[in-house]
């Protein structure tokens, strides 16, 4: 019998425990990221049918692939970049023509500022604010800021030489703070 | 309307960041801000750029976790779904022998139900849960000495020396009983206090049902 | 050898009558869930728990602990070798492999 119920631990020890074989255990970390992952999923590929096969793809490439998580810590953001990286495979997918990578250097247009500054919260800001974002720049962001990708990681995953990301991460950059300089 | 709180950040160009670009800024702040740079630590417009950054970054997570509030909860049909698709073999380990007796034997138990073993020998311990265990040495071959190796979290205000007792003697136990391991050596090792996650998920399910098979 | 679908069918059910067996899994590593029908083993019905390597029977259980492991390996050993040979299989081993404990 167990005193300290399963779904009290923290990600450290719930990875940990996986990694040796927990069942129990990952079943936690189901239930604990299921719906962030749900969320991500849903910005980065629209409210498609695909979303629960992706999320539900994304637990079962994790289990199997468990032993590359050095931090059990920070396995949260590891489970969004093995969904990350199943996104992108799917948008490929999709379409012909590539448009992971498109590289319009449009910016937000000029009615942006006004929506940012109608969110009710610092957090619906911030989704207004990636939303006003090209999609190449958008990508970028996220996968730099929420994911932690190293920009040769970035890169690697789009398909794109360091110095495009860098650029599409510094017109990223440059648009976020503007846009969000426009909430209060 | 300025002041010295109140940079405007709308210019983000190197004329209005004494120099710097908004990415040297970025790469400063990936890097702890190590090694320490006067041109940046000192000029309010980096500070205020940088101070820009790090909010964006939190919020950018933030937001995320935000709509994840609205997402459905994970159901039993759902975790089903995952969990008849992942195989015990993915974690088994090696196969560690146990002593055939008759020569049509040859029987072994993987590391992973070795592991299980641990657990549920150390799991029963008070104010303790096992956060990791290995075997090291020669697990394939019957009997070449195996040290195994306990990581514990503990209840804050455990007595620590008291538990890894309880414990290593649980698990010599149950690995004296349950395999046929020459065990050279039960290694504790408390690694961790126990933290509660901050929104612990409560909603009911079926711990104490754990593989009662 | 082949393992008709009665003998696979006969071993399975000796080994889960076994005091202490909770369950049998499929005993090919690697398959995961998911039958993958090219890689499958020439001495395995299709479906079956068991396989037959030439003259060597795979056995994967579960155990529910209330039996040490070492002799529910034992006794599911011999549960096995007796339904196989009982059926006109030949075997010179036996292998059971305990992949869940508890």
């Amino acid at each position: 019998m167990q005193h300290q119920p399963l779904a009290d631990l923290d990600d450290a020890v719930l990875a940990g425990r996986s990694s040796d074989g927990d069942v129990r255990a990952f079943e936690v970390l189901i239930r604990r990221y299921t719906p962030l992952l749900r969320a991500y999923a849903r910005r980065t590929l629209g409210s498609t049918d695909e979303l629960d096969d992706v999320v539900q793809e994304t637990f079962i490439t994790a289990w199997n692939r468990l032993d590359a998580l050095d931090d059990g810590a920070r396995v949260k953001s590891w489970l969004m970049r093995i969904l990350s990286r199943k996104c992108i495979d799917r948008i490929r997918a999709r379409h012909v023509h590539d448009d992971v990578t498109e590289l319009e250097v449009a910016a937000p247009d000029d009615g942006a500022p006004d929506r940012v500054a109608e969110a009710r919260s610092r957090e619906e800001a911030v989704e207004t604010a990636l939303a006003e974002l090209p999609d190449a720049q958008r990508r970028c962001w996220v996968m730099k800021e929420v994911l932690e990708y190293r920009y040769e990681d970035i890169a690697a995953e789009l398909d794109l030489p360091v110095s495009t990301v860098r650029g599409l991460l510094s017109r990223a950059r440059k648009n976020m703070i503007r846009l969000m300089e426009a909430w209060r | 309307m300025t002041g010295p709180d109140d940079v405007v950040l709308d210019a983000l160009e190197p004329d209005d960041l004494d120099g710097h670009t908004i990415d040297e800024l970025a790469d400063y702040l990936d890097a702890g801000m190590q090694p320490p740079d006067a041109s940046i630590d000192d000029s309010a417009a980096c500070q205020n750029a940088l101070a820009a950054l790090v909010r964006l970054r939190r919020s950018s997570m933030g937001s995320l976790d935000a709509a994840a509030e609205h997402e459905a909860p994970a159901d039993e049909s759902w975790i089903g779904g995952v969990l008849a698709n992942i195989s015990l073999e993915a974690r088994a380990g090696r196969d560690v022998p146990l002593r055939p007796v008759a020569p049509t034997e040859r029987p072994v138990m993987t590391e992973g139900a070795i592991r299980s073993l641990v657990r549920t020998a150390g799991d029963v311990v008070p104010g303790v849960v096992i956060a990791r265990c290995s075997l090291e040495g020669d697990v394939t071959e019957l009997d070449a000495p195996v040290r195994v190796l306990v990581e514990l979290a503990v209840r804050s205000g455990v007595p620590i020396h008291a538990v890894a007792e309880q414990v290593r003697s649980a698990v010599a136990g149950v690995l004296a009983e349950q395999t046929d391991l020459v065990v050279a050596a039960v290694d504790v090792r408390v690694r961790d206090l126990l933290h509660e996650q901050p929104d612990a998920d409560r909603t009911p399910h079926h711990d104490d049902e754990e593989d009662r098979a | 050898m082949t393992l008709d679908d009665e003998t696979a069918a006969a071993i399975e059910a000796a080994v889960l009558a076994v005091p202490g067996v909770a369950e049998l899994y499929r005993a090919n590593p690697g398959l995961g869930t998911a039958v993958d029908s090219a890689r499958r083993l020439a001495g395995r019905a299709p479906g079956s728990r068991v396989a037959l390597d030439e003259d060597v029977l795979r056995v994967v259980i579960g155990t529910d602990g209330s039996v040490p492991a070492p002799s529910t390996a034992r006794a599911a050993h011999a549960a096995a070798y007796e339904a196989a040979t009982g059926h006109g299989v030949t075997l010179a081993r036996v292998d059971v492999r305990i992949a869940r404990v508890g």
